[in-house]
């Protein structure tokens, strides 16, 4: 497996690290709602420090009225901003401060859901980032996001 | 638009109508992510415009650092403040327009965590709430929440219940 390693950022080891989402050694998608959501990459950019996701819609995601639950593209995004978050904070835990989305269409349960995002800023301790949903259909803008995590001083007890 | 004139709604309405579509075979429980959070009513208050649901922290929402996903918190939020939003306008569908989630405290596996959601104001075509949830018996205020939503034409003629 791959591990992240202080001061190795490079497209090479970010693309790596991020496609090994969804084998069963990988800690980050092993269990808990990744290993549920399914994410998988789709494309990476460490300099421009971007990252692209696609997760499909599950029957477990739906809302009442049957369209994907506005919580779960929050939680889509916030697995996207995360795991960018982790690749440059190597092994150090990191945390949601804030996260704001905006709703734009509604997303069917046949949709692929692409999250884009993108770091902003990165500070010592705080992480700014913005984000897009778009739908595999016809790349419709669905939502949008922006974000601001904290990194831990507190580091992961078996390498990610 | 003065929610707390709206005609035949009232504190036991209210109360009902939550009691019902927060247990057995509500369409709110029939399908999707909804069920699997198992919402827990816990009080209404018509006239402040509050919903209090709980919710217990379970397995499948960890994260890779093993404490509740923000994600599934902003779903509780979402849950919640939706459901309250369309209490006053059924039979009118509501959908989200923005959810901002800010994050306190951790919620660790095994806690229940308990969501407060109030309307802040309700008019012809927006609601707009504001959220809080605790831990600890009330003891922690682990994230808080504002979110708008949007009431939409199209009426729901099957009720949640």
């Amino acid at each position: 497996m791959i591990t992240l390693r202080e001061g190795v950022n490079t497209q090479e080891d970010m693309e790596g690290w991020l496609s090994q989402l969804g084998t069963p050694d990988f800690p980050m998608s092993s269990e808990g709602v990744l290993e549920l959501l399914e994410p998988r990459l789709v494309a990476c950019q460490c300099e421009e420090k971007t990252v692209t996701f696609a997760f499909p819609v599950k029957e477990w995601e739906l809302n009442p009225e049957g369209g994907l639950h506005g919580g779960i593209i929050v939680t889509g995004f916030d697995v996207s901003f995360g795991l960018l978050c982790h690749y440059f904070a190597k092994q150090q835990m990191v945390t949601t401060i804030n996260i704001a989305t905006n709703f734009l269409k509604p997303i069917l349960p046949t949709d692929e859901v692409h999250y884009h995002v993108r770091i902003v800023s990165h500070g010592r301790t705080i992480i700014s980032m913005v984000g897009e949903a778009r739908l595999k259909r016809d790349n419709i803008l669905a939502a949008t996001a922006s974000a601001t995590f904290m990194i831990l001083r507190k580091k992961f007890e078996t390498l990610i | 638009m003065d929610y707390r004139k709206l005609e035949g709604r009232s504190q036991e309405d209210m109360q009902a109508w939550f009691d019902g579509i927060c247990k057995g075979e509500s369409r709110l429980l029939r399908q999707g992510v909804i069920p699997r959070m198992a919402p827990k009513f816990i009080g209404c208050n018509f006239l402040d415009g509050t919903l209090e649901v709980a919710y217990e922290a379970l397995d499948w929402e960890l994260n890779p650092q093993n404490i509740i996903h923000g994600g599934i918190i902003s779903t509780a939020f979402d849950t919640t403040m939706g459901m309250l939003s369309h209490y006053y306008v059924k039979p009118h569908v509501v959908t989200t327009v923005s959810l901002n989630t800010t994050f306190h405290k951790p919620i660790m596996m095994g806690d229940t965590f308990h969501v407060k959601a109030k309307i802040e104001f309700l008019g012809r075509s927006l609601s707009s709430t504001t959220g809080e949830i605790f831990t600890k018996e009330y003891d922690v205020l682990a994230a808080t929440a504002t979110a708008t939503f949007k009431i939409l034409h199209e009426l729901q003629h099957d009720p949640l219940t």
